[in-house]
């Protein structure tokens, strides 16, 4: 069973870290990634750049609408993703736990991904 | 053998043992109605089982096995019909309602469902009650009842009792569930609703029954009865007798009798039923005054 972990957190409180901070944090996250690679849970992992680089596409009366930003104000952004391969949602949760952005804010959504056999 | 008796008293029990074999708590269900049909068609007329209980789990397997045959299956079905087939236990694992009770509390279902589907599954009680307890309509209730068995089966919440890291906050969940079907009784137990004073029943039972799983806690625990104590002592839930009840119970069986005493005490200020009184006042009695 794979489970998708979005991982959101407040940019402007990134932004305003300072560095020494936020080097501990990326370091602390190689180990994460390197750790869940070890355990074999490791799918796939990506950093997304800041949410005001997004675009977003929706349909209006028939015609598409291109805005510049997210889909959606909220105070926490969605940061990047790790794809992971459990038995259970408690194992996806444990995993979910050890993320470090948790520690400054961050939260971590976890979604089931429909089995490929149910697409 | 009265078969409303044994409905009562043994269906969450049966259900248990059944999900945790099929891994699909409508198929199972589904097969635990269609046995005490049987149940109620075969016992009048040729007598009942020997084992009542036995026979009823067997039967369920079986509608299950048929159910999952008849549904035209994909391969992945084969390894869940072989594995039942094999299954060959017939009496309720006590680990079994164990590991429903914290799939169907589980911190990932909202609090509503939690309730809800430990009432339904657990304690057995009909969609139609627990909406006339919770004072929503009964569709709503039924709707909440769809969706907390979705998610169990989409997301893939386990059937497991959660290791030692983290069975205690998993604990506090379970805890809190009974605690709300406790008030949800008690606070309505001024009015002539019959209902609702069994929802205090069932908040009892479902006590006893925690009470049971934090003995076994503490003694399969490497670390021995400390530990339970020190789990225990985690658990925060002012003014539930149960509480200091189970621990009273492990300072007693570590020959620790001042404090045990004190947590008897301290349990039957709480406690407000009559039998358990009595059982905790005999207890405090043994370990006060102890036979010669």
């Amino acid at each position: 069973m794979q489970y998708l972990l979005l991982c959101c957190f407040d940019e402007t409180r990134w932004a305003q870290m300072p560095d020494a901070q936020k080097d501990q944090i990326m370091q602390e996250y190689d180990g994460f990634i390197q750790s869940i690679v070890k355990s074999g849970h490791f799918r796939a992992s990506t950093k997304l750049q800041p949410s005001s680089m997004a675009t977003t596409v929706r349909e209006q009366h028939s015609k598409l609408i291109t805005t510049d930003g997210p889909f959606a104000e909220t105070k926490e952004q969605l940061g990047g993703y790790h794809l992971i391969e459990c038995q259970a949602l408690d194992e996806a949760l444990a995993i979910a736990g050890r993320i470090p952005t948790l520690r400054v804010g961050g939260s971590i959504e976890v979604r089931p991904v429909v089995p490929a056999s149910q697409g | 053998v009265n078969l409303g008796e044994l409905h009562r008293r043994e269906y969450g029990r049966i259900l248990a043992s059944l999900i945790r074999a099929v891994k699909d708590f409508d198929l199972a269900e589904d097969a635990l109605q269609e046995a005490f049909a049987a149940a109620l068609a075969q016992w009048p007329a040729q007598g009942p089982p020997q084992n009542p209980v036995a026979w009823l789990i067997s039967t369920a397997r079986h509608k299950a096995i048929d159910q999952l045959r008849r549904r035209a299956l994909a391969e992945s079905k084969r390894d869940d019909i072989a594995a039942l087939v094999a299954e060959e236990k017939d009496t309720p694992m006590p680990l079994d309602a164990l590991r429903l009770i914290f799939t169907c509390c589980h911190p990932a279902l909202g609090p509503e469902a939690q309730v809800a589907l430990t009432l339904r599954t657990i304690c057995g009680l009909s969609t139609e009650a627990i909406a006339r307890a919770f004072l929503v309509p009964a569709p709503t209730l039924a709707q909440r009842l769809v969706r907390a068995k979705a998610k169990i089966k989409g997301a893939r919440i386990p059937y497991e009792v959660p290791g030692d890291d983290e069975l205690a906050d998993r604990l506090d969940s379970v805890l809190t569930v009974v605690y709300l079907v406790f008030n949800e009784g008690y606070a309505a137990s001024f009015g002539a609703e019959l209902v609702r004073a069994d929802l205090c029943v069932e908040a009892i039972r479902l006590g006893r029954l925690l009470v049971e799983l934090n003995r076994a806690v503490a003694i399969a625990m490497a670390d021995g009865l400390e530990h339970g104590l020190a789990l225990l002592d985690t658990i925060h839930l002012p003014g539930y007798h149960l509480l200091p009840a189970a621990r009273a119970d492990l300072l007693r069986r570590l020959g620790r009798h001042a404090e045990a005493a004190a947590a008897y005490r301290h349990a039957l200020a709480l406690v407000t039923n009559a039998a358990e009184r009595r059982f905790l006042e005999r207890r405090l009695a043994e370990i006060t005054h102890p036979a010669p």
